[in-house]
């Protein structure tokens, strides 16, 4: 008996929530057999397995465990499939209903499983040493296990030369820094430490200050109350609608509220800031972890100043630390230090350098390419003379 | 002994750490007066009066230019107001000037803070105790001494910025100031009540310009010994290494000489001989040559002016040195850690401050002409 089902699908189309400039656009469709068959067609390697697990007593959902077998860990392969096995439901629609039953601790506000519907990240990942994870009737995969700064690495980041790489991966950093820390320095140092200020730019806050009938803390929850409405209206209208509408919201909006002598317009200008720095991350899913840090960090920073700002960051690190995803520990390779998977976190390194795969994910096979070929300029100038003669 | 559990440890040093000093202080800038100078000067009755200055509305918006837009661009009012009063210590003081005030009293920013010279010994050990004390001060500021701490702190620049940014930008400047009569608050603090150590200060006085900072004021103790005029004061910067710009002019065989000095590089060395001290500073001096009444300029005539600019220092900082000598007094501290390790005896103070006043002072000065400028 042969399967000829052919399900009814949409065509293949570009990712819309990962889009990228250069490389290749394709993203998997709700249908299972494509998405294996678009897997298949970039590692057509005999050793990617796809393990099939049926859940969900009323929906029956086919989910996939996918790996490369010489090189993902067993041990967490194994791991993968004994949750899997595990879980009883329903009905299951959506990949993130089997992932968290995957994640290892439940009660953190960081992501563990990796969420995209682009198929040459998943099989970046896979060839890696990842798993993935994918469902029927849901274009999202699942990839694990992951590290923090696996949700700041984008496909093309690959497709660009190093340098340009590099610098996106520190804008990205940078972008992040300052969307959690301005906005919380500016209350730290306008309401609770002015002696930290530089006279100058006291002087200029506190000018701008003058008459505003609101504290920082509560223009900051206005404006950032109106950012996530026009986020939110956006997000729901058709494309075209929704440039409009943020463009005009944000700009109409923002000057009017200053017009009016709401709100200054430096707490202006360090919301757009902010809002632009924490929306730099790549991954959807750590956006919104940003999102309620950054709002712990506020409260930390309006109740005890800087003082504040320094020992959340303190329990936020440790707390990174401390989490850990089928034994990968999260924070790598920053802590525990990997020297060797520091080539390609927040910078990266030429591929000809990249010759081993992460050593957090203790592969099977660490190697993922053998060394540089093309030495140096010696044995080129060797053949030139050969030619001349 | 059982130990509490970890949630029980985290939760109580949670509740400690946050009860530390300064958390729950949340007061926004616009909510609090600023203080950007303290003034103390003596009062009847043996009090301290205290002066505050505050920048005003509009002084605050000279910077950020919010004034303009609210229409009080052309508007006269100062950029900022003082608020005085006096108390037996600056604390006392300072409580009243917080009954006249209607924000709460911010200290943390202060930049000047101005002395009288008619301060008395008491007074200033009282305020030097306060500022010591004064957790919200962070020992900074600029210290000064002025005749009038009311007068200094009336003067209003003619283009409209707040007057302590004029003032502290004098201070405040590495590149562009000449002359670096700066001090701290903290070196004060360390010099004042330190028996046998020295403390200076600019001494700032008002003038048709504005701020003029040409003076030093030096103490002895907490009592100021002596001001110095602009002319000592300049060469005692030489030898403190604080300017090596400045300007002398002389007669000599009847033509007049005006030298630009440039640079100065001060070094020192004490010597003991029977017990007789000799102090000697050698003074390594370059500049142009700015004025010349004389004939055409030869190679000799340059050696010669030269020389003669050498003697002239030489007498000059000399006689600068040997006043400061003379009230007791040694801003330069270039010496007293090395007599001291050397003759053990002389850390008794009246005994230090007699050989002190008795010490040989000798100036040597090299000075080196680097081109004629612009004199005939």
């Amino acid at each position: 008996m042969l399967d000829s089902v052919k399900f009814p699908s949409r065509n293949i189309g570009r990712s819309e929530s990962e889009p990228s400039i250069k490389g290749p656009q394709e993203a998997f469709t709700e249908v299972l057999l494509t998405q294996m068959n678009q897997l298949r067609r970039r590692l057509p390697a005999p050793s990617l397995q796809f393990e099939p697990f049926t859940i969900g007593t009323e929906s029956h959902t086919t989910v996939l465990v996918c790996y490369v077998r010489n090189v993902a860990n067993p041990a967490i392969v194994d791991a993968i499939k004994k949750r899997m096995g595990a879980i009883s439901r329903a009905s299951v629609q959506t990949s993130n209903e089997v992932g968290e039953y995957l994640a290892d601790r439940r009660i953190t506000i960081f992501p563990q499983l990796r969420m995209s519907d682009r198929v040459d990240l998943v099989a970046r990942n896979l060839s890696q040493g990842k798993v993935a994870i994918l469902t029927a009737n849901d274009p999202t995969a699942l990839v694990l296990p992951n590290t923090l700064m696996d949700f700041y690495q984008t496909t093309q980041d690959y497709a660009f030369p190093f340098w340009d790489a590099t610098l996106v991966r520190i804008v990205r950093l940078a972008g992040l820094l300052v969307g959690l820390y301005l906005m919380p320095l500016y209350i730290a140092l306008s309401s609770v430490n002015p002696d930290l200020f530089s006279l100058k730019l006291l002087l200029t806050v506190t000018g701008a200050r003058q008459g505003m009938p609101f504290p920082p803390v509560i223009e900051v929850m206005i404006m950032w109350f109106i950012i996530e409405i026009l986020r939110e209206a956006a997000n729901r209208l058709p494309q075209q609608m929704a440039t409009t509408i943020g463009t005009v919201g944000a700009v109409v909006v923002g000057t009017a509220i200053v017009k009016a002598g709401l709100i200054d317009a430096i707490m202006i200008i360090i919301v757009t800031i902010t809002a632009l720095g924490l929306y730099t991350v790549p991954a959807i899913e750590l956006a919104s972890t940003w999102r309620w840090l950054f709002w712990f960090y506020i409260g930390a920073s309006w109740l005890f100043g800087i003082y504040g700002i320094v020992l959340f960051s303190v329990v936020l690190i440790t707390h990174l630390n401390s989490l850990e995803n089928f034994g990968v520990p999260y924070f790598a390779p920053l802590a525990p230090i990997r020297l060797r998977d520091l080539k390609d976190s927040w910078i990266r390194l030429p591929f000809p350098d990249l010759l081993l795969r992460p050593r957090t994910l203790r592969t099977l096979d660490p190697r993922q390419g053998v060394s540089d070929p093309v030495h140096s300029n010696f044995d080129l100038h060797r053949v030139q003379q050969r030619y001349r003669r | 002994m059982r130990w509490p559990s970890k949630l029980v440890i985290v939760s109580m040093l949670s509740l400690m750490m946050s009860l530390l000093s300064g958390c729950w202080s949340d007061r926004p800038v616009e909510y609090r007066a600023l203080a950007l100078a303290m003034g103390f000067s003596p009062a009847p009755q043996a009090k301290i009066r205290v002066t505050l200055q505050f920048p005003t509305r509009s002084g605050l918006t000279t910077l950020t230019g919010a004034g303009a837009s609210s229409g009080s661009s052309g508007s006269t009012s100062p950029p900022s107001y003082s608020v005085s009063a006096t108390g037996m210590t600056p604390g006392s003081a300072l409580a009243r000037i917080q009954g006249q005030v209607q924000s709460e009293v911010y200290l943390g920013q202060i930049q000047i803070l101005a002395f009288s010279p008619r301060l008395s010994q008491s007074q200033m050990g009282t305020i030097d105790d306060f500022l010591t004390r004064m957790g919200p001060m962070d020992k900074t500021a600029y210290v000064v001494g002025t005749p009038s701490v009311k007068a200094l702190f009336s003067v209003n620049p003619s283009n409209g910025a707040l007057p302590v940014m004029d003032l502290v930008q004098g201070f405040s400047c590495n590149n562009c100031e000449t002359v670096t009569y700066r001090q701290h608050q903290w070196d004060l603090e360390v010099a004042l009540p330190t028996p046998g150590d020295s403390a200076w200060m600019p001494y700032v006085t008002i003038g048709p310009k504005g701020f003029v900072t040409d003076q030093i004021m030096v103490y002895r103790g907490l009592i100021p010994a002596e001001i110095l005029p602009p002319r000592q004061s300049m060469l005692l910067g030489y030898t403190l290494g604080r300017t090596g710009r400045g300007y002398v002019s002389y007669m000599a065989g009847g033509d007049r000489i005006g030298v630009r000095t440039m640079t100065a590089s001060p070094s020192e060395k004490a010597t003991l001989d029977n017990g007789k001290l000799t102090l000697c500073m050698n003074l390594n001096i370059t500049g142009t040559l700015d004025t010349w009444t004389g004939p055409a300029l030869t190679p000799a005539l340059v050696q010669w002016i030269q020389s003669h600019t050498n003697q002239f220092l030489s007498q000059q900082i000399l006689s600068a040195l040997v006043s400061v000598q003379q009230h007791g007094s040694d801003p330069t501290d270039f010496l007293g850690p090395l007599i001291w390790r050397k003759e053990p005896q002389w850390r008794y103070l009246p005994v230090w401050e007699k050989v002190y006043r008795t010490a040989d002072v000798v100036v040597h000065v090299n000075f080196h002409l680097r081109n004629v400028g612009d004199s005939n």
